[in-house]
């Protein structure tokens, strides 16, 4: 009975060991659980209110081929911008970015997808941090 | 009882592994703000400088086609002072011309004439031809007797600029250049009163007329 508590424990941290090696293993084969992400805590701050952004834009042919964006809130500087162009039923037209925010101003040159531009009814922008 | 210590230890120490790999990680990114944005509704939809049939192309000459076309109906008013909404077409004789930039500087189409109809101008605006080679002198190309023809529909407006009585300046013949990049008068609105604002219109073709 005395000599049988080793092998018990052993055999016990044997199985934790194995209990962990597949948890490894398996996440090299699946993406990584934002929950397991969890540990500490990070603290972040709006950059200021984006809904008072102007929008202007180049269109060729009723195509909008470039975007300017201006009054960007200064304090979103370095932050990364995106931009979505919607149309009817907020259907996404055309993407752009994410862009570096330099300034208050930002020239959108390069978008994907076709956005007519007398279709388009709304445009969604967001910012994350650096 | 060592045994049970190093083999619990390097199972806890596995098992700690990626929790410990967890909380070495730094959050790169969070979200700074997100809004829905009003996007333009008055602005110019298109510009095209075509070439009349059995014209030579790249080269501006009487009967060469500026189309204009806005994306709302426009206050007629406010683009000839003379005119009002209650009619959807309007025609105009007006004098355009291509004027010569100096240096490098692009050649630009723009209205040039005076009109008693409309007594503070035709508020169309300016094209950017997108090279200086339409014209190679330093005078303009003036077409006094171009006409201007209005049709404002139900979503959008059209004008249609017919070039027509060429005089002065020196028309070459461009072969390489730039898109034609049209720049809306300010003073023109639409009639819930909007400008087009710093929105711009810009031609598919890099060879203009």
């Amino acid at each position: 009975m005395v000599r049988e508590r080793p092998a018990v424990a052993a055999f016990a941290g044997l199985t934790l060991a194995f209990l962990a090696w597949p948890g490894d293993a398996a996440a090299t084969a699946i993406a990584p659980n934002p929950d397991q992400v969890s540990s500490g805590s990070a603290s972040t701050s709006a950059c200021g209110s984006l809904a008072g952004i102007g929008v202007a834009w180049k269109s060729t042919a009723n195509v909008v081929t470039s975007v300017t964006l201006t009054s960007i809130p200064s304090a979103c500087a370095s932050g990364r911008l995106s931009l979505t162009l919607v149309g009817s039923g907020n259907a996404s037209l055309a993407t752009a970015g994410p862009l570096t925010v330099s300034g208050t101003t930002l020239s959108v040159t390069s978008l994907t997808g076709s956005a007519t531009a007398t279709s388009v009814t709304a445009a969604y922008v967001s910012v994350v941090g650096p | 009882m060592r045994r049970t210590v190093v083999l619990a230890t390097v199972g806890a120490l596995v098992l700690s592994a990626g929790t410990a790999w967890a909380v070495g990680l730094t959050v790169s990114s969070a979200e700074l703000g997100a809004s829905s944005l009003s996007t333009p509704a008055m602005f110019p939809v298109s510009v095209t400088l075509a070439n009349k049939t059995g014209g030579t192309a790249g080269k501006v000459q009487t009967g060469d086609v500026v189309t204009f076309v806005w994306s709302q109906p426009v206050d007629e008013t406010t683009l000839c002072s003379g005119w009002s909404n209650s009619s959807s077409s309007q025609s105009l004789t007006l004098q355009w011309s291509v004027v010569n930039g100096s240096g490098t500087t692009d050649d630009t189409l723009q209205i040039t004439g005076s009109s008693g109809t409309c007594s503070t101008g035709l508020h169309v605006g300016t094209v950017d031809l997108g090279t200086s080679g339409y014209d190679t002198s330093t005078a303009s190309i003036n077409f006094p007797t171009t006409t201007n023809a209005l049709t404002v529909g139900a979503t959008t407006t059209t004008l249609t600029v017919t070039l027509n009585g060429q005089t002065g300046g020196t028309a070459s013949t461009v072969t390489s250049g730039n898109a034609a990049v049209w720049t809306p008068d300010s003073a023109l609105k639409d009639r819930s009163g909007r400008t087009c604002k710093t929105n711009l219109a810009q031609s598919t073709s890099t060879v203009q007329f």
